[in-house]
């Protein structure tokens, strides 16, 4: 469901999501994104292109993973969103999980 | 989509469930009539009505759902201050909570069905109709306006969910969509604080939360039921914020960004800082499966003495050693399995507030109860068969003992009489109190009216206390007026006897013009003692442990008298060979074991003493319930029949042998 693409000297690592992203698959995303989560501090991107069905337990699972890549002072953006993802992270007002011109910067 | 059976399965738990509800909510209100500001009983008293009517849709249990939804109309005013609850609204509450009660016991669960309309129902919901056609249409208060004017508001809602949420089934993001459905978001703060790390996430709980204002002209009542289906998963505090005019919608004000818990309403469902986790960490467990592991852990106990005297007698070391082991754990066991029986007195005692209203309202009396010591246990079973004669004797203190306000102003006393129930443990006893600050018995009147029916001979002298205790005696009754309450010459002897079956005593402690006191002595528990093992000749006795004092060598000659020298103080004895009459034995040395109960003390003189004991109380079969001084039997390790020793009633005998006699061997109070 991610494939990683490792970072090389002038491109960030980047996750790629494809398929959905719901109760019923976080607990399989989340073994798999702590096994692909990398040692060193890297800029990261987040490519949700491929996302299909979005619920709150995906954005949970997103904003989990965005906390942590942040805590392990990685740079975390997201780019690419389909529509109906956008759609709920904007209901939630949740713009760090969308996608902008500039990394977002980790808060807190 | 559900068979019959399982619907009918449900309906059962649906029944539970209410009557637990209707138990609540009328303890509830009963909370409230005392504390009228008490916003945790209104709120659980409508969070009571509302799940109840809730649930009872399901099942389409119509006239249950009418009379419930009366009801909640009424409370809603109540809860937002449009209503005052007054004395006869509290009495129709209550009138209609039996009445709820009355249509769940109608209900058949084999065809989920129950009976239509009767009048008595037409008349409570005509009446509750009529109180809510009386609300005062403020135009100070908003939440009085009529239903049928919408009015637009913005609303502030803290939304917290429990962790269970999404595990069950239930997506956040749906209600934030549906609260968009009735009006205008104009400010959503997701709270992402909660979201743990990857590492420690548990990706299926949820640890959302959120803070919506809301421009809309949904009624509170509309916003609660947005979240009705996860009530039991979420907390919501819902505020109004000042209404807007509804000609300048296009301003709307500034949402609150934080709320003041002070003002927040709960959702009714759940009120704050009442965890619903506490809930799910109980199970319910049939009576009767404790009963059968009860009586299990009883003969495990007996086995195990069995084995311990078998492997004292092989004298294999290695061998005493494990059955010491085991006998340690069944020691424990016996302990936990007791425990899981035991239930707190307060529930019990709650259901009083109800009976002292109707009762001292019938009778046009002020009363306040107090109760103290709800948080003690006692063994279920126990609590179940005292519950009646408690109600008898709150019944008897109120009618009998408590003045009318009148005849109090007159005493001096306040109006308001003070009735008090308390328990607490004293020496492996619980010790139930009812206590009133009424007249106190008459006791002058009760000897005449002892004497008047031949239970007492004129000249006969008694203690005070005694002449009290003749209350308890069959067909006996002091009130100059007999009413429909209490005093028709039934009752307290049903009471004694009650309290006797139970292996208890009760206790009379009265002061004319100062009030008076029941105390009831029962034992924890029914089913298993520690006992005291003594022999006379070839018999086993088994005295209960905690009545026990002190155990000595009988002097020689002293106690032949029936009393004898206690350090300088007079202690009757009971020698049980001639008590029981056994043939006499060869026995030179023998001992008084010193046993007491309350503040009465005595002496019975035994054979031998063999010690410490547990012991599984065995009742004696019909045969021999007339056995006065026994209790009950039980088996020893060796297979032999020992008989647990009644000390009441062995007190009462020797009180009794003793009556024209000296007075100081009547078993001694102690020195205080």
């Amino acid at each position: 469901m991610f494939t990683l693409a490792a970072a090389t000297a002038d491109t960030p690592a980047r996750l790629r999501l494809d398929g959905d992203l719901t109760i019923y698959e976080v607990r399989a995303a989340r073994e798999q994104l702590l096994a692909l989560l990398p040692a060193q501090p890297v800029p990261w991107q987040l490519d949700l292109g491929g996302l299909g069905e979005l619920d709150s337990a995906g954005v949970q699972l997103l904003l989990s993973l965005h906390k942590t890549l942040c805590a392990n002072g990685h740079e975390a953006e997201v780019i690419a969103l389909p529509g109906n993802a956008r759609a709920l992270l904007e209901l939630l007002r949740l713009p760090a999980l969308c996608p902008a011109g500039t990394p977002v910067p980790c808060e807190e | 989509m559900f068979d019959a059976e399982q619907w009918s399965q449900l309906l059962q738990g649906f029944l539970e469930e209410a009557r637990d509800l209707l138990k609540e909510a009328e303890d509830s209100l009963l909370r409230l009539e005392t504390r009228p500001d008490d916003d945790a009983a209104i709120n659980a008293l409508f969070r009571a009505v509302h799940t109840l009517k809730g649930s009872a849709g399901i099942f389409s249990l119509d006239p249950l759902v009418a009379l419930a939804h009366q009801l909640e109309n009424l409370l809603m005013g109540v809860r937002d201050g449009a209503r005052v609850l007054d004395a006869p609204l509290t009495s129709l509450m209550l009138q209609c909570m039996d009445e709820l009660g009355v249509m769940l016991d109608s209900i058949d669960p084999q065809q989920v069905s129950m009976p239509a309309h009767t009048p008595r129902q037409a008349a409570l919901l005509a009446a509750l109709q009529a109180h809510q056609g009386e609300l005062p249409a403020s135009v100070d208060n908003p939440l009085a306006a009529p239903h049928g004017a919408p009015r637009l508001r913005t609303w502030h809602l803290s939304i917290r969910f429990a962790s269970e949420l999404l595990s069950n089934g239930f997506d956040p993001a749906a209600f934030i969509r549906y609260l968009a459905r009735l009006g205008d978001i104009l400010s959503l703060q997701t709270l992402t604080w909660a979201v743990p790390e990857l590492d420690s996430l548990d990706p299926e709980a949820c640890y959302l939360g959120f803070e919506v204002s809301l421009h809309s002209d949904a009624s509170r009542e509309q916003l609660e039921d947005v979240f009705a289906l996860v009530q039991d998963f979420c907390t919501l505090r819902l505020q109004a914020q000042e209404p807007t005019d509804t000609a300048l919608p296009a301003e709307p004000r500034a949402p609150a960004q934080t709320l003041a818990p002070a003002t927040a309403t709960p959702l009714p469902s759940m009120p704050a800082g009442e965890p619903r986790t506490a809930s799910s960490s109980q199970v319910k467990v049939a009576a009767q499966k404790l009963d059968e592991l009860i009586n299990l852990v009883g003969e495990l106990v007996i086995a195990t003495a069995g084995a311990q005297m078998q492997a004292l007698r092989s004298a294999h070391a290695a061998c005493i050693e494990s059955v010491q082991a085991v006998q340690q754990h069944v020691e424990q066991i016996r302990e936990r399995a007791l425990k899981l029986r035991m239930v707190e007195v307060g529930e019990t005692f709650n259901r009083f507030h109800r009976v002292v209203r109707d009762v001292s309202q019938a009778l046009d009396k002020q009363i306040a109860l107090t109760i103290s010591g709800g948080d003690t246990e006692l063994d279920k079973t126990l609590i179940d068969r005292i519950a009646d004669p408690l109600v008898h004797l709150v019944r008897n203190a109120i009618d009998h003992g408590i003045e009318a306000p009148a005849e109090r102003r007159a005493a001096g006393k306040p109006e308001q009489g003070q009735l008090r129930l308390n328990a607490y443990h004293d020496s492996g006893m619980i010790v139930l109190e009812i206590q009133d600050d009424g007249r106190g018995l008459n006791t002058a009147k009760i000897r005449e009216k002892a004497i008047a029916r031949g239970m007492l001979d004129s000249d006969s002298p008694m203690s005070e206390q005694d002449i009290h205790l003749l209350i308890f005696e069959a067909g006996f009754s002091t009130a100059e007026q007999v009413s429909n309450l209490s005093g028709r010459g039934v009752g307290m002897d049903v009471v004694r006897s009650a309290i006797d079956q139970l292996r208890g005593v009760i206790e009379i402690d009265s002061r004319a013009g100062h009030g008076c006191t029941f105390r009831i002595r029962l034992p924890l528990t029914l089913a298993i003692i520690d006992g005291f093992l003594v022999s006379v000749g070839e018999e086993h006795f088994v005295i209960p442990l905690d009545m026990v004092t002190e155990c000595m060598e009988a002097p020689a000659n002293q106690a032949e008298q029936g009393h004898l020298n206690l350090r300088g103080r007079p202690l009757p004895c009971i020698d049980l060979q001639p008590h029981f009459g056994l043939p006499r034995s060869a026995c030179v040395r023998r001992n008084i074991v010193v046993v007491s109960q309350g503040r009465q003390h005595a002496g019975l003189i035994v054979d031998q003493l063999h010690g410490e004991l547990q012991t599984v109380i065995k009742p004696l079969g019909q045969l021999f319930q007339h056995l006065s001084g026994i209790s009950g039997s039980t088996i020893l390790g060796s297979g032999q029949v020992a008989l647990i020793l009644d000390i009441p009633s062995l007190f009462r005998q020797s009180q009794q042998r003793a009556e024209g006699e000296t007075p100081h061997l009547l078993p001694s109070p102690s020195g205080e």
